[in-house]
């Protein structure tokens, strides 16, 4: 029973829904509070997978895909660990932030100018360690490879990495432990889900927009 | 017996035998190199490497004998101004163990460590310690450990691993050694022996009245200083205040492969400046030269001093393998010009940031080094009514504390 339990415990099987157990070593093995219930329950870790990436595809920008994260960013600065976030495709808005309890002096903008950096450094900021989360809006036609790659450096580094894409790529193959499809208003489907059968979906009255 | 220098002293000599040679740092080991000098009109073969030797080249030989002994030996004229200046540079790094110093050309370093000794845990630890470093720095070397300097040297000279504390049992140890270590003129050595005078200890047996009559002051002198019965003043060496060591190669390469290996040793050259003078380095000038061309300059700025080798060596290393070599270099040099205090913020204890600050900078010099200077930003809330002016992004700085953060570690509470 203990050679079995050993065979097992080698990282490179995976084990279906039992995955918490060959994660058991690692601190990655519980997820990181979605600050939603009802998705935390849909989620087999309780939360944002560690130790790896996340993709969450979205029609169009605004459409709530960066207020599913606030929680879990929240958590993060105030448990005073580092954010990254690569070449966001606009400036956040700092006062938001600070008023939905984001400390923005945790947070590091790092904007390359050339397109090959991004990758570079999201790999980095990945593989590092140093921030608890990486946010990144990779374009459409990342190859599948330097998905792996970064799926790997996240878990060399314990890291969480968000990949912010547009829905177009959801037909693409991909290493994401998870994939979230945001559809408006407010719904979000699981699309890929390691450790557990995709396609639940929950709808979060609170990512809708709010009245103006 | 006790006069003259303090008994307190313990100077440790560091004896590099083949200083010529490794001090010119050779890329290639395989390829025979030796070096001459003019003796009578004559090239002769002072040092040579192992694969020189090997082919049957042996110092003394003339540079005509050798040339056809081994295919492509690469012969250099010594250069005297050249070893001095790197014997100078290894007295600047040698600093990081005890602030006196001083040199003892062509080939060694003399160290006083009495102070230093319960610093490094010991006289063996500091060796072994020294050891190591020398052999980073691509130098062999040698340790003798007396109470004199010149008795240390004499030891290191002869290899003799012994630890001399006292001055009394300073005869007896270096009774045995040949007289041929001091260091004489050769009318001086050739009357010696003559006289049947092999060993320092029968040197010493030999009335001194007859010893200066015959040989002159000097060598009794010489014996007094060993023995600690004449004062032997050595002056320390003083440090610039800057640092600026540069590498000539003997070939020059194109390679930055070849070129980092340079750089591996100017920065632990570096780290030992650092390190003898608790500062970090902030802003690097490597300087790539090559012949008949201006010195192309490159510039590395982080974001907080530090003195680890590994880590400016990974940041130049990226730089480097991203800039293109116009020209084959034959040298590089490195320049540090303002060595900053190293922040007590990086050895405290207690703070949990502390521990975790000099990472996160590490991480995200290596990320400002490749993408540019301006390229990591951080957020600031400006108290504006316009929402698009009420954020700003400046480049990020090391020394923001956090918000939750109580300010200086060592403030005290209220």
């Amino acid at each position: 029973m203990s050679g079995l339990r050993e065979i097992l415990a080698h990282p490179g099987i995976w084990q279906g829904r039992n995955h918490r157990f060959h994660h058991a070593r690692d601190k990655a093995a519980t997820g990181l509070a979605t600050g939603f219930p009802m998705l935390d329950g849909q989620l087999p870790d309780g939360g944002w997978p560690r130790g790896a990436l996340t993709e969450i595809l979205f029609d169009h920008p605004g459409q709530g895909e960066f207020r599913l994260l606030l929680p879990a960013l929240r958590e993060i600065t105030r448990q005073q660990h580092y954010v990254a976030m690569i070449a966001p495709p606009w400036i956040p808005y700092a006062p938001a932030l600070f008023s939905a309890g984001i400390d923005p002096r945790w947070l590091f903008l790092i904007t390359p100018e050339k397109q090959d950096d991004h990758l570079w450094a999201l790999e980095q900021a990945l593989r590092a360690g140093h921030c608890r989360a990486v946010l990144a809006w990779p374009t459409a036609d990342i190859p599948l490879k330097t998905l792996r790659r970064l799926q790997l450096a996240a878990e060399a580094g314990s890291t969480s990495g968000f990949l912010l894409r547009h829905s177009n790529t959801r037909r693409q193959h991909s290493p994401a432990a998870l994939r979230l499809l945001l559809t408006p208003p407010n719904r979000v489907e699981i699309i890929k889900c390691r450790g557990r059968n995709a396609g639940g979906a929950v709808t979060l009255k609170q990512l809708a927009t709010p009245p103006h | 017996m006790e006069s003259g220098t303090p008994s307190s002293q313990l100077w440790l000599a560091l004896y590099l035998p083949q200083f010529p040679l490794q001090s010119l740092h050779p890329t290639q080991p395989d390829r025979p190199l030796c070096l001459y000098e003019m003796q009578r009109g004559r090239q002769l073969i002072s040092a040579c490497n192992r694969a020189a030797r090997q082919a049957g080249i042996k110092a003394g030989m003339t540079l005509a004998a050798a040339q056809p002994l081994a295919d492509g030996l690469q012969a250099l004229a010594r250069n005297p101004q050249r070893e001095q200046a790197a014997l100078r540079r290894l007295a600047q790094w040698a600093q990081q163990f005890t602030p006196v110093v001083s040199l003892q050309p062509p080939s060694g370093l003399l160290l006083e460590v009495r102070a230093s000794l319960s610093l490094f845990g010991g006289i063996r630890a500091l060796q072994q310690r020294i050891d190591e470093a020398t052999q980073r720095l691509g130098y062999r070397c040698r340790q003798g450990i007396a109470p004199t300097p010149a008795a240390a040297w004499l030891l290191a000279q002869a290899g003799i691993d012994t630890v001399i504390r006292k001055r009394s049992t300073l005869h007896a140890q270096i009774a045995e050694l040949p007289v041929h270590l001091l260091s004489l003129d050769a009318d001086t050595r050739q009357a010696l022996r003559l006289l049947g005078i092999e060993t320092i200890g029968a040197c010493l047996q030999v009335p001194r009245a007859g010893l200066l009559r015959r040989f002159g002051a000097e060598l009794p002198l010489q014996l007094d200083r060993i023995l600690g019965h004449a004062p032997d003043p050595r002056e320390p060496y003083q440090s610039p205040e800057h640092f600026h060591s540069q590498i000539m190669l003997p070939d020059a390469v194109q390679e930055t492969e070849a070129l980092l290996f340079l750089l591996r040793r100017l920065l632990q050259e570096l780290h030992g400046f650092l390190l003898a003078r608790n500062a970090g380095a902030q802003e690097l000038q490597l300087g790539l030269i090559a012949p008949q061309r201006p010195i192309e300059t490159l510039c590395l700025t982080l974001l907080a001093p530090t003195s680890n080798p590994d880590h400016l060596l990974s940041l130049w290393q990226e730089k480097l393998d991203r800039h293109q070599l116009a020209a084959p270099v034959e040298g590089i040099e490195l320049r540090v010009t303002k060595p900053l205090p190293l922040s007590p913020d990086n050895l405290d204890l207690f703070a949990p940031r502390s521990n975790e600050q000099p990472d996160v900078t590490r991480f995200l010099e290596r990320l400002r080094n490749r993408l540019g200077p301006d390229t990591i930003r951080q957020l600031n809330i400006v108290g504006d009514h316009r929402p698009e002016k009420a954020t700003t992004t400046t480049p990020w700085q090391q020394n923001q504390k956090p918000l939750q953060g109580t300010g200086h570690p060592h403030q005290r509470p209220p």
